[in-house]
Order: structure tokens, then sequence, then C-alpha cells
């Protein structure tokens, strides 16, 4: 009885953990109902759009949205690979984004879940029902298998913790991209790169328009957003240089309405 | 060297800086020059206190004006809306403006929902200004307002960014009436090239200067092609200005050209040119713009204005030597720095509502003479690619204003926001080309794409015209395979299959990527931090408390039944032994009989004598041995009570 009712907690946790709110619900009606889901493919389709409309940053910004939904997604992974390419912005690849390409953080961290779950059951099943019961002869032997579920609980919760901080959409919610605008002419530059024109955007050191310049932020490069003062946005790259940017220039990760 | 042009010196003051030391260390050389007696000195010092008073002293004003205006400046945004007219007649237009004071930069809505009027922004001007020392600026942000219906509207708050914080204007009611007596006849009375309003050529009338000192050195003037003209229709404006080519100038601030009810569009790039007038020289700065009309009636444009810093040749001092003033010309090399405000005429304009009968339910503002053409790409298809419908409009007026045309036919079609750009323009830049791309996907096999409806009103017939698109014929690539499922990366190259290519359109049509038709939903948020993942874990977690509870008690309850048994097999044991003395041996039978009797009090009897003899062996008089055969009958009765609790 015991033992079908754990069974049967940990299938309602695998359940209720996996099953999106409405199941069957049309995209867009789900999208106006609940703004925590999104469609990864209709942000790839958008993406398409944008880049036939020729308007790269955009089709850029939409892949990343696709990616964070689904960093499986291999697709829009490729695509955003082309784009980045094409704008001249520098991809960046670690071991997360390589750890994102084999496994899924929703996945990690539901089998993770399981694993631990299951293996913490099992040590107190085993330390009460047979450690406490066998006689000093047979108590080693126990021990040993109440270690080894032990150490698999602790696995089991490792691999959550590997799951959530691969998961871009830790840090999704701080993460803006830059696109460029035309009024913004005081801070925007444009180079001539083999590839396209490629615009840049002044990272400078003081939030006021003629500011040391620390560098040039090509379009539709990651930042993370640390605080905002007036029109000004200070941020941080993935090198880890910090600074002011014009937060008109700035796109949230998440579209504002989710 | 003095004769600069205009646009030259628009950003040279460093130059200018330059020019100026220059100048100061000729004139104190040919001071030193020309006065070797003992009073050379204080002429010398004379000269130069005059040139600090001149040229030094209002530049030290203006470097204090500019570090102290910003204390003074005004801080407080204000945002607020006005109707040109808050009762009109079906089919006018009305002007609704929206003035943002004190914001350095703000975000207004492009256009207003509201149900029967159509709202669309028209344009923005900005002023700065500066009184007693305090710096405002002001941004009029003008919408043009089209009833499509009669009734009372409101048209709500409208909200607008300003320098990062968002402020909202009151509403404001508009009621349309039943078409009126004077709007119709006016309405009706179109505007044509014979109207005597309209003057074929360029009006130009020159004004010279105010100043009585400056008409020589230079004038403006402000021409347009049309003093009649509808609300909303471009019209080329051009303003001059002429400056005497002997003198240097330099524009000291930006051209004033500022109109109330016209929207004028950025000043062009000025082009230079000389030009003779009445036996002068100058030189001509020519400025390019369109105006716009967003109210009817009589409207008065210009006057424009540019203030200028003239460099006025002073005469040389009187004993000069010749060479230095042949040298220097007749001015010794000093000049007056003087400043000098051209003015230009001013243009009275007529400006005529578009008329209301005849609009067509898709006219969004477009006027001039327009022509349109569409395009599908590809022209080949499988289901599920996109199809690329390109529209272009091509024409003389208004053109950055266009929307996009209506699309017809558009059942099957998922269609999403179109793109567009303005190219080809000619050099006065009223000739454009505006185009829209819209990108739609089928999963039905269509044979032809959407049809498009576009209006405009042709200021010269005085009509609006309506042009159609047909559908694009579309033929469909049978496919093998079901286009439906997401399948890997499928990147292929489209042959141009179209007559004509696309006007510079977009490389991206060439290689595309096959959208995908299924979509699912994922969430924005982490597993972990989702309510149903941590409901579940706190379920796991309680019952896992709940366990080691229950399996925890359950191995205490069974801990406590075996105690007993553990030390009567203990005792037991302890009773085997043979040489226990008689005392310890009844003790341990009598507390051997005492657990028995914990466990079932009804074998008291059996058990009683037990009891009786260890009392008298500690206590009675009898001798305490313990033989042989009596130490049996106890083991035996002890035998007999647990073997009868057992059974």
């Amino acid at each position: 009885m015991m033992k079908s009712s754990i069974l049967l907690s940990l299938i309602l946790f695998v359940l209720a953990t996996v099953m999106p709110p409405m199941q069957g619900a049309s995209t867009q009606e789900h999208s106006s109902q609940s703004h925590s889901m999104d469609s990864p493919e209709g942000y790839y389709n958008e993406a398409l759009v944008a880049e036939t409309a020729g308007n790269l940053p955009n089709a850029s910004l939409d892949l990343r949205r696709a990616l964070v939904l689904n960093p499986q997604f291999a697709q829009a992974r490729d695509k955003l690979h082309d784009i980045l390419e094409k704008m001249g912005v520098p991809i960046q690849a670690n071991w997360k984004t390589q750890t994102l390409s084999l496994f899924s953080p929703d996945e990690l961290v539901l089998v993770g879940s399981l694993i631990g779950w299951t293996a913490a059951f099992l040590v107190v099943w085993i330390f009460f029902t047979r450690y406490c019961s066998q006689k000093n002869s047979e108590k080693k032997r126990i021990f040993l298998l109440l270690i080894l579920s032990l150490l698999i609980s602790a696995l089991g919760w490792i691999i959550v913790f590997l799951g959530t901080i691969i998961d871009p959409r830790r840090d999704a919610l701080e993460s803006v991209v830059v696109i460029a605008q035309e009024n913004i002419s005081t801070s925007t530059t444009t180079m001539a790169s083999p590839q396209e024109n490629l615009v840049t955007t002044a990272l400078r050191s003081t939030p006021i328009e003629n500011g040391p310049i620390l560098a040039q932020i090509p379009t539709g490069t990651l930042l993370l957003l640390r605080s905002t003062h007036g029109v000004w946005s200070y941020v941080k790259t993935e090198s880890g240089l910090k600074g002011w940017i014009a937060s008109s220039a700035l796109q949230p990760l998440v579209p504002s309405t989710k | 060297m003095q004769i600069l042009s205009l646009n030259r010196i628009f950003h040279n003051d460093r130059d200018e800086e330059t020019a100026k030391a220059h100048k100061v260390r000729q004139f104190i050389l040919c001071a030193g020059a020309s006065y070797p007696s003992s009073s050379s000195s204080f002429q010398r010092t004379l000269l130069l206190m005059i040139f600090l008073r001149q040229r030094l002293f209002p530049l030290f004003l203006g470097i204090l004006l500019f570090f102290i205006s910003p204390l003074f400046a005004a801080s407080d945004v204000q945002v607020s809306s006005e109707l040109s007219r808050h009762r009109v007649a079906a089919g006018e237009i009305v002007q609704l403006d929206v003035t943002v004071t004190g914001a350095q930069e703000a975000d207004v809505p492009h256009s207003i929902a509201v149900d029967g009027l159509q709202i669309n922004l028209a344009g923005q001007s900005k002023q700065v200004q500066m009184v007693n020392l305090s710096v405002s600026s002001c941004s009029l942000y003008s919408y043009i307002v089209i009833p499509l219906r009669t009734g009372i509207f409101t048209i709500p708050p409208i909200e607008v960014r300003a320098d990062g914080k968002y402020f909202r204007t009151q509403p404001q009611e508009l009621i349309i009436e039943g078409s009126s007596a004077s709007y119709r006849s006016r309405a009706q009375t179109p505007l044509s090239p014979n109207t005597p309003g309209i003057m074929p050529s360029s009006v130009q009338t020159s004004a010279k200067n105010a100043l009585s000192s400056n008409h020589q050195i230079g004038f403006s003037e402000l021409s347009l092609s049309k003093k009649r003209l509808y609300v909303g229709e471009v019209v080329p404006a051009e303003i001059r200005f002429y400056v005497d080519a002997r003198y240097s100038a330099a524009p000291r601030r930006n051209i004033d050209f500022s109109n109330e009810g016209l929207l004028v569009e950025r000043l062009s790039d000025p082009l230079s040119s000389t030009e003779e007038r009445n036996g002068i020289l100058y030189n001509v700065a020519t400025f390019r713009t369109f105006v716009s009309a967003v109210k009817p009636g009589p409207i008065n444009i210009g006057p424009a204005s540019l203030e200028l810093a003239v460099d006025l040749p002073m005469a040389s001092p009187a004993d000069m030597p010749d060479v230095f003033a042949q040298l220097l010309g007749r001015s010794g090399g000093i000049t007056q720095h003087r400043s000098l405000t051209l003015k230009s005429n001013q243009v009275s304009l007529e400006v005529t509502p578009l008329p209301g009968e005849g609009r067509p339910d898709n006219f969004s503002g477009a006027i001039g003479e327009f022509k349109i053409d569409a395009m599908a790409l590809p022209q080949k298809y499988s289901l599920g690619d996109p199809i690329t419908l390109v529209l272009t409009i091509e024409g003389d007026g208004n053109i950055k204003a266009i929307g996009m045309p209506q699309l017809t036919e558009t059942e099957g079609w998922k269609i999403y926001p179109s793109t567009d750009r303005i190219g080809e323009a000619d050099a006065a830049g009223l000739h454009g080309v505006k185009t829209f791309e819209t990108s739609m996907i089928t999963q039905e096999p269509k044979t032809s794409t959407p049809g498009s409806l576009f209006s405009y009103f042709n200021p010269t017939t005085g009509k609006y015209v309506t042009l159609t698109t047909k559908p694009q014929p579309l033929n469909i690539i049978p496919s093998t395979t079901s286009p439906l499922p997401p399948s890997p990366v499928e990147t292929k190259i489209t042959a141009s299959s179209s007559p004509k290519a696309l006007p510079s359109g977009p490389p991206a049509l060439a290689t595309k990527t096959q959208p995908l038709s299924h979509e699912s939903l994922k969430s924005w948020q982490p597993l972990l931090y989702r309510t149903q993942y941590l409901i579940a874990s706190g379920v796991l977690l309680a019952l896992l408390v709940l366990l080691t509870a229950y399996l925890g008690f359950e191995w205490y309850e069974k801990k406590a039944s075996l105690l007993p048994e553990q030390q009567l097999k203990k005792l037991w044991s302890e009773l085997q032994e043979e040489e226990l003395s008689p005392q310890i041996f009844f003790n341990k039978a009598a507390l051997y009989a005492e657990l028995l009797l914990k466990q079932d009090p009804a074998r008291f009897a059996q058990l009683e004598d037990i009891f009786k003899r260890r009392d008298e062996i500690h206590y009675g008089a009898r001798e305490r041995v313990l033989r042989a055969h009596e130490r049996a009958k106890i083991l035996e009765k002890l035998t007999a009570a647990q073997s009868s609790d057992h059974s």
C-alpha cells in the first residue's frame, strides 16, 4: 500500500510538472490567457519573416526568444548562427551552450528530481525496514546499500542543479538585445564590414550623451541588464564589461507582456 | 581669404577662432610697426583694449551663459492636447496638437484608435527657447483627424512617454455634424490649374533686409510652387539666403522657420552657389523642404530667418604704412564682427479641405498622383512556403504618408505584418517610390495571391482615385512528402521567376528556410521556479516525512515489544546455572515470574509458590538451601507457565 502510494505520487509529480496548464488550447488563445507560455515555432516563423524583410536585428531577437523557450531548437540555433555571422556579432560558445545542445534543462530537472526523490524514499525505506532490524553481521551490507542510495539521491539533486544553471530562462528576464534605432544617432555608428553594414551602439562609462566610450556594441548582441537610470541602462556584456547604453537601443529578451 | 561660403562656415567654429587669433597677431604687429615713438605702447594697449572689448567680452559672456543656463533650465514636463476645432461638419479634417513642454525627448503613438475617426500622426516640430536665462523646449506633435461618420466622439487620453516617464493628456470631445452647405460648396469646388490662386511659376518675392545698413550685405527669399493647396497636400518650398560674396559670414543659430498650421519637413542640406544681382556677386545658400497644411483656411508661411555673424572690414589707421595696407587690404586686416539677421518674405496660402463626397473607405491620406504595381515572389511555391506580395506605389505627392494598401480576398492566408521602404526619390524629393512587402503563408492550394486596393486624392482633378491590383497568379509545386511536419533546416535557392526583379529588394528572398506549421507551448519560467513543480515537490516532501514518521513509529513499537522476551531469555539462561545461591536463584525466578505475570496475570496461581518460597528464603526461619529437586520443580513451573502463555 505504501509502495504503491509513493509510486503514484511520483507519477503525479511527473504529470504535474510536465503537463502545461491548458493542454490542447490553440496558441493564440493560450498566449492571450497565459502570459507565461509562448511558442518557439511562432518566434521562429516571425524570424523568417523579419529576415525576408531584411530586418536581421529583429530576426536575431526572435530566434533568441525561440531558443530561450526551447534551447534544443536546432533550426533556430542554426539560423541564429547564420544571422549573427551576417551581422558580424561574435558568437559566444561555452560549456552551458554545449550542454544545452545535448540536454534539455527541463528534462534534466525532471529526471534529476525523479532520481532524487526516488532515492530519498529508498533511503528512508532501507534504514527503517532493513538496517535497524538486522543483526550486526548483516548491518554492514545494508549500510553499504544505504550509502549507495544516498549517493544516488545526491546525484539526482546535482542533475537538478545542473539543469537549472544552464537554463537560459533563468537570466532571460534580465537579458536585453541591442537593437539600434534611428533616433539615437548620437550613439549609433555604422561601420562597413565584409558581410553587412555593422551597426554598433556605444557603451559608455557614464550615463550622458557624450560620456567616454568603453566599447562599440554590435546590434544583435545579448547583454545583461543591471539597472536603469532615466533613458540609460547599466548593462554587462558577456565578456564582463560593464557600462551605460541608451535604453532606446535595447529590447528585452522576454517580451514585456510575458 | 575673407570669402567663405555659407555652408562651409556652419561647423567651423575652431577655424574661426584660429582666424581670430591670427588677426590679433596681425593687428598688434601692424600697430607696433606704425607707432615707433613712445606713444606706440599706449596705442598698442588702447587698440588691444578695444579689441578685447569687441571680441572677447561677448565670447566670455557666451561661455558664462552656456555654463549657467542649465541651472535655470525648466525641468517640469507638461503634456497637453488641443483640437483645432471641437465641432465640425462631416468630411472636414481636424488637427489635434499634442504639446510636450520641458522634455528632451518624447514618444507619442503614431495612431489613435477611435471608432468613427481616423487619427494619424502627421508630423512634429520642436522649438527651443531661452528667455531670461531659462532654457525651455517645446515639441509639437500634430495629428490629422479624419471623421468617418457623424456623431459625438471622445478622443481618449494620449499616453506620452517623455524623459522616461509616462504622461496622459486630457480627453477631447469632437462633434461631427451632418454635411454643411458651406462645406459642400467648398468641397465641390475643386482646385484646377486655371484657378487664379495657383501660380504655375514659382512665387519669388524678394525681401531685402529691413536693416538699412544690411540691405547691401544680404537678403533672403522664400518661394513656393503653389499658393492654393489642399489639407495634407505636400508642396515644395525653397529658402535662399544671399550674402555679399565680399564678406565672410557664419550662422549663429539654426534657421527659424516655424509656422502655425503647417507641417514643415526637415530642411535639406544647403546647396551653395553664386549669383549676381544688381552687379553684386552674392554667395547663395539654398535650402529645400516640403510643407503641408494641416487645417483649412488662409495661412501665412514664413518668414524664414537666419542670424549670421558677418565680418565687416574696418578702416585702416590713417598712418598705416603702404606696405602693410597693400599686404592686408584696405582694412589692414582689421574686421568688425557684426550680427545680421536675414528675414525672408511671407507667402499667403489658401488651404482647402479635402472633399467629403466620394471619399473611399480605404482612403488613408495619400494626396498626389500615383500608380501601383503588384508582384508575388516566388510565383511557384510548395504548401507552407512563405509568399511575399510586393506592392509598389510610385508617383508625386506625400509618398512618406502613404499607408499599406488594403488587401482583398485574404481568406485562407495567414498574413504577417508588412514592411515598407521608400526609395528612388528625385532631386526635388516630391517624386518617389514606396514599396510594401507582405509575407503570407497558406496551407491550402491557392492559385493566386490576395489583391489590393489603394485610394488617393488627386489635387489636380480634385477627385478621389481608387487603384486596384489583381491577385497575382501562383503555381503550386507538387510535393511527394508532406510539408507540414517540422523538417531539419531546409535551405533552398529560389530562382527569380518573376519577370522583373525587386527594386533594391532584400537579398533574403533568394535563400529561404521553411517555416514551421505546428506550434508548441513553452514556458518562459524554468521548471524549478514553476508553481506546479514547487507544489508537486512539496507534496513529495510531505510524503517522505510521513513515511519516515510511520516507519520510525513502527520500528519503535517493534523494538518495545521485543524487550520483555529478551529479558526472559536472559533470566532463563541465568537460572540454568548450577552455582547460583538460593537467594539469587529465587530472586531471579521471582523476576521471571513477574515478567510472565505482566504478559498474563491469570498465571498467578501457577506461580504463587515461587513468590512464597522467595519470601521464606529472605525473611523466614527455614534453612536457606536449594535442593536439586526443588530447583528442578521451580524451573518446571516457570516452563509450564510460559508454555501455557504460548499456547
